[in-house]
């Protein structure tokens, strides 16, 4: 099964030999159910479900939109903005991991990109220019009063680094609510199974290669749980032979030096496996000593 | 036992606590935002493993019913055992069961082709009982000139004797707590406290269990220590005294202290197993304080007088359990065998399979079978021969002779949710022995002198967990 | 390209991961989180019925000589 798809303009349910297949497009990225049975009607309608569910997040979260709580976030100008108690659940969480990380995971470093352009070319920014960006970032700066947060003018909040992983979360919740077929959810990579297959079968899933599109690179066996990557493929900056990451340091503004090109981590929840394999990420040349002394089943390459 | 925390770094698992909060919360909100969402419940059946029950308390409700062939033990046993999981891993047990048995009880005599008469105290000696009462096919009779009351049952011509008086009802408590020492470690202790008519048992447990290898590998060892005290209806008989209807000696009592220690390991995605090793030693009154033994005519075999029986105050029994769990295709099979060894010369195989088929996603039924063959205890005689000398010890009680029990039975299930299920199993259970031992005296050749029993049960039980 | 298992074992592609864990299976010794998925259900454990495997152990100690094995000797009772 790969997790690279081909994008339908609109959403499809297609069957094939192992089930049926809801695809759809959301959060910029292709996104499927897999149901381990041949109910049409329910994989249509739990389909729809997945696609309202995904647009519902990405509609709420997306930094993209001007019309959302995001946008009103992040164009208060220092004034306090009440959040709904979804959104500060999500808050309290990005809280507890800029601790847990020392402040690698911190939900305010989207600003960081205004400056740095990972499009494959040499355009690496002054170093006068990260300094000046600086004091932008840092969750510390935020003043977070559950159900009132507070952001220094000129800051942002992106809830990217969560989004998609808890849309899969809650999105394979509420399916698996609703029947009792094995499911998979995938959104973009990002995916999730509600268990082993029928007759106790394993989801097959694919690691895509970061240099091919179309090409895997491992084949994985999942019956339980979540597996999410992490990498720079085909995102990043040459310049004068160093290989700019477009993992970003939110402490120092910079790269991430000698980072995996790729990190898969597998987890109880996509959001576990998701912050685990960024978190890796940012570890740089001490990503595998991480995932080891972590414990978590993971693959990368280098 | 087995344990599941695996051994994870400090971000990991602060992450996957997290994380299952927040679903778990983010459930509960969503449904208040709109319709068709999960409740925690289902968010907890997915985040955790299926097999534990973190977080839930559960309650477990199963009534027995049981009966011999030939109206002998009739038994009624319910039972209620409530679980509480704390969200860290501590676990609460507490069970009570209660037991009303009803019935005849082969009292140890041999069967003859006359009718015999047994002269026993009755269980309730009354100052005021003057007059003959029928009372379980038997009779209450005032010893003349004594002021004893006897109770007296006559056993038909060619039938095995059994004592039809037998009614108890028994009840019990247990409890049972452990908790995580660290993650890799759980430790528990029990209590349990058992009370009859003429019975009371009390124990205390302690065990702890170790996981290792990334939870592939679990040893566990316990101990248990248990106090029982015999209080029979008119007194402990002294051994290879006449049957009759005195009262007898003050209670006796007998301890038992056992160890058991196993490694339970997962061979691979579709085989668990685990090897026990476990011994006891029981020490006091072992005895039977109901059953007798005829004494027989050497010659004719008939029986002259019966006597109280009599074993040893001390046992230590030994046994070593081997038991797998197998997933094969869509069913999983149970299969397991012991052998046991103990010094009162009872040696036993016992071999039990079982398979647990679905039906639907819903349905499962299992069919099972179990084979247990016994040598007899040093001390078995199915009677004693007049004009001979007494052995130290000895007792026809069919259980401590040469035997060997057929279980059938079938087993089904039906989960309404997945925390709630409703179960029920029905069961034969037939015994066979020698019926006609070689070099039986006299006319007892042509009696059966198997007293084994054949048994059919039922068992109905409703489980389910709550948040 | 080769991808590094955190257990410190290098694999080159799903189908080596098959064939690893199909070898080691047979030694006892390959179980990821991810294959608990059996391990974990209610079905696989020893003990499935508490209160069935109860009332036969009762039944089995109370008409046969031999008793324990799964847990303690047991007993609590007075019928032997």
């Amino acid at each position: 099964m790969p997790t690279h798809l081909a994008t339908p303009p609109h959403p499809v349910l297609s069957a094939v030999p192992e089930g049926l297949i809801y695809t759809f497009r959301a959060m910029a990225s292709p996104c499927e159910v897999r149901f381990d049975s041949y109910d049409a009607d329910m994989a249509a309608r739990l389909g729809e479900m997945a696609e309202e569910e995904a647009l519902r997040i990405e509609r709420k979260y997306s930094r993209y939109r001007s019309d959302n709580l995001i946008a009103q976030i992040n164009g208060a100008g220092g004034a306090p903005v009440e959040v709904d108690p979804e959104t500060a659940m999500l808050l309290d969480y990005a809280d507890a991991a800029y601790k847990l990380s020392r402040g690698l995971f911190d939900i305010t470093s989207g600003v960081l990109r205004r400056i740095w352009k990972f499009d494959g070319s040499d355009r690496v920014p002054p170093r006068e220019q990260v300094r000046a960006i600086l004091p932008l970032v840092g969750w510390h700066k935020v003043r977070w009063r559950n159900p009132f947060i507070t952001l220094l003018p000129g800051m942002e909040i992106d809830l990217g680094g969560l989004g998609k992983e808890y849309a899969v979360d809650i999105t394979l919740l509420k399916l698996a609510a609703e029947t009792r077929a094995p499911l998979l959810v995938n959104f973009g990579g990002d995916l999730r199974v509600s268990g082993p297959r029928a007759g106790f079968g394993r989801w097959r899933v694919a690691i895509e290669s970061v240099d091919e599109e179309g090409v895997s690179e491992a084949l994985l066996q999942v019956s339980q749980g979540a597996l999410t990557t992490s990498g720079d493929a085909r995102r990043f900056l040459l310049k004068d032979g160093v290989r700019y990451s477009h993992i970003l340091n939110p402490r120092t503004g910079w790269p991430v030096k000698d980072a995996p090109r790729s990190v898969t981590v597998a987890a109880a929840t996509c959001m576990e496996a998701g912050l685990m394999s960024t978190l890796a990420m940012l570890q740089g040349r001490g990503a595998e000593k991480f995932l080891r002394r972590e414990g978590v089943q993971a693959w990368w390459m280098r | 036992m087995q344990l599941r925390k695996p051994r994870r770094g400090r971000v990991s698992q602060a992450l996957g606590l997290m994380t299952a909060n927040l679903l778990a919360a983010v459930g509960a909100h969503a449904q208040d935002a709109q319709a068709g969402s999960m409740d925690p419940a289902q968010v907890a059946s997915v985040t955790n493993d299926t097999e534990t029950d973190l977080g839930y308390t559960r309650i477990d409700a199963a009534v027995l019913f049981y009966q011999e062939a030939g109206g002998r033990v009739r038994a009624t046993e319910p039972t209620l055992t409530a679980t509480l999981n704390s969200d860290s891993g501590d676990v609460l047990s507490v069970g009570i069961v209660a037991d009303t048995l009803t019935g005849a009880t082969p009292n140890g005599a041999m069967p003859w082709k006359q009718s015999q008469t047994f002269v026993t105290p009755a269980h309730s000696p009354s100052t005021t009982a003057t007059v003959t009462t029928a009372s379980g096919g038997s009779t209450l009779v005032t010893v003349p000139g004594t002021g004893i009351i006897s109770r007296q049952y006559v056993v038909a011509p060619n039938t095995l004797p059994v004592d039809n008086g037998f009614k108890d009802q028994r009840w019990g408590l247990n409890l049972g707590y452990s908790t995580l020492w660290n993650p890799n470690t759980r430790v528990s202790v029990g209590a349990s406290a058992s009370n009859e008519r003429d019975y009371t048992s009390v124990s205390l447990t302690a065990g702890v269990a170790r996981s290792f290898n990334q939870n592939m590998t679990t040893a566990a060892a316990s101990i248990d220590f248990e106090y029982d005290l015999s209080r029979p209806f008119f007194g402990t008989p002294t051994p290879f005294t006449v049957m009759s209807a005195d009262q007898k000696g003050p209670n006796a009592s007998k301890t038992v202290a056992s160890l058991v220690v196993g490694v339970t390991q997962v061979m691979n995605r579709y085989w668990l197993a685990q090897l026990n090793y476990s011994v006891g030693s029981t020490n006091g009154y072992q005895t039977d304080p109901y059953r007798i033994l005829s004494v027989v005519d050497p010659v004719s075999g008939a029986p002259l007088q019966y006597l109280y029986e009599g074993r040893p105050g001390s046992r230590i029994r030994q046994s070593l359990y081997f038991a797998n769990k197998l997933a094969i295709g869509p069913t999983f099979a149970d299969v397991s065998a012991r052998a046991y060894i103990d010094s009162w010369g009872i040696k036993s195989v016992t071999a039990e399979v079982s398979d647990r088929i679905p039906l639907t996603s819903h349905l499962f039924i299992e069919p099972e079978g179990r084979y247990y063959t016994q040598t007899a205890a040093s001390f078995f005689r199915n009677y004693l021969v007049s004009g001979q000398p007494l052995p130290r010890y000895a007792s026809s009680d069919s259980r401590l002779g040469a035997f060997s029990a057929v279980t059938w039975g079938v087993r089904a299930g039906y989960d309404f949710t997945p925390h709630a299920e409703l179960y029920v199993q029905g069961e034969s259970y037939k015994q066979t022995g020698v019926t006609h031992p070689a070099g039986a005296i006299g006319n007892l050749a042509t009696q059966n002198l198997f007293s084994g029993v054949s048994a059919t049960s039922v068992i109905v039980g409703f489980s389910f967990a709550f948040y | 390209m080769n991808i590094d298992a955190a257990d410190g074992s290098t694999i080159d592609s799903g189908r080596v991961v098959l064939i690893i864990c199909l070898l080691a299976a047979l030694l006892g010794a390959c179980a990821h989180p991810w294959d608990r998925d059996l391990l974990a259900k209610r079905a696989m454990q020893l003990n499935t019925h508490p209160a069935i495997t109860a009332a036969q152990e009762h039944v089995y100690f109370s008409k046969e000589g031999s008793s324990g094995g799964r847990t303690f000797d047991g007993g609590g009772c007075g019928c032997n």
